[in-house]
């Protein structure tokens, strides 16, 4: 006969420490408390037809609500498709002086006023100009003389019209 | 014809299968018919918005049962805190407006029962609620309080102690 057989009586089940010492108390109690206590509505009443109507209710509370909510989202949208369409329009006609054009639609003078009334000081310090005229050696004044500059003009000049003719 | 989403008609079905037993669980706490009537409501409404986070992992009633005991300790503490009285005083007010109340036809005796189950400190009358009216089992209490199972005896066997001897005394 195998070991694991001789105990076949032993389950495994086990019991809280102490049940079997209270269970005369507890059933006790609670047969007083089946006694005085029946499992019933107690006294409480309920209107007639109350659960009848109860789902209507409770769908009334929740669709109102669902409809409130698809109208403010909707009236959102709008709201900002509106303030969208108000913008561009404000970019392209309201300001006239910021039209979109291409770079070769550019004339000298337009790229020279935009450097000279609000482009280029913004970007670039007195302090980088400075550094930039020392560093660049054609504006180098020490070491061009003015004939050098004069004769190199009239050489530039009389090519180009040679070149032109 | 309108045809209605799956979780119209799943909302539905909750409705028709849970409203008398969560209204019976909210009405012993709150006893009045019209307070149990917006706890019962505010439980369904919270039941259908939170429809799509139920991920199934407890029963639907324990669910169910979770959502309404919060809505009605909810609702007890907002009551007390408006009428300026402690969570036992608004309990003996509660019992106390019984006799006028027009959905209680109780005699003597069921306003001497409700006295007693109402002297009882919000955690035991949950307990006792749930395990001897509801007829839940311990472990699904555990889960819709989220208490341990020990703790709950305890609380179930203090409670039918301190009824039991409040209405032999009385």
């Amino acid at each position: 006969m195998k070991e694991s057989w001789k105990n076949i009586k032993k389950e495994g089940y086990k019991v809280p420490s102490g049940y079997f010492d209270d269970f005369e108390k507890n059933l006790k109690e609670e047969i007083l408390l089946q006694t005085i206590l029946k499992k019933d509505q107690g006294g409480f009443t309920i209107p007639d037809g109350y659960f009848d109507n109860l789902d209507t209710q409770i769908n009334a509370r929740l669709k109102p609500k669902n409809k409130i909510f698809t109208l403010e989202k909707s009236i959102a949208i709008g709201i900002v498709m509106s303030i969208a369409a108000l913008l561009v329009v404000a970019l392209l006609v309201i300001i006239p002086g910021r039209r979109i054009s291409n770079f070769d639609d550019l004339t000298f003078t337009s790229m020279e006023e935009y450097l000279s009334e609000d482009g280029i000081q913004d970007y670039i310090s007195n302090q980088d100009l400075n550094e930039i005229e020392a560093s660049t050696s054609f504006i180098d004044k020490s070491s061009v003389s003015d004939d050098l500059i004069f004769e190199y003009l009239d050489n530039t000049i009389i090519e180009d019209d040679i070149t032109d003719q | 014809m309108t045809s209605k989403k799956p979780d119209e008609l799943v909302f539905e079905d909750l409705i028709r299968d849970y409203k008398e037993k969560l209204y019976w669980h909210i009405r012993r706490m709150v006893i009045s018919h019209d307070d149990t009537d917006d706890v019962l409501q505010n439980t369904f409404i919270k039941v259908y918005k939170n429809l799509g986070n139920f991920k199934g992992e407890s029963q639907v009633y324990t669910w169910l049962y979770r959502i309404a005991t919060n809505e009605t300790i909810t609702f007890l503490n907002k009551r007390a805190k408006t009428l300026k009285l402690s969570n036992e005083s608004l309990q003996q007010s509660l019992v106390s407006n019984l006799t006028s109340d027009p959905y209680f036809d109780g005699d003597a005796a069921q306003i001497k029962l409700q006295e007693a189950i109402n002297q009882l400190p919000p955690k035991q009358k949950q307990v006792f609620i749930m395990k001897y009216y509801d007829d839940l089992q311990y472990n699904e209490i555990a889960k819709i309080l989220d208490t341990s199972e020990g703790a709950l005896k305890a609380s179930y066997h203090h409670a039918v102690k301190k009824i039991t001897q409040h209405v032999l005394n009385n």
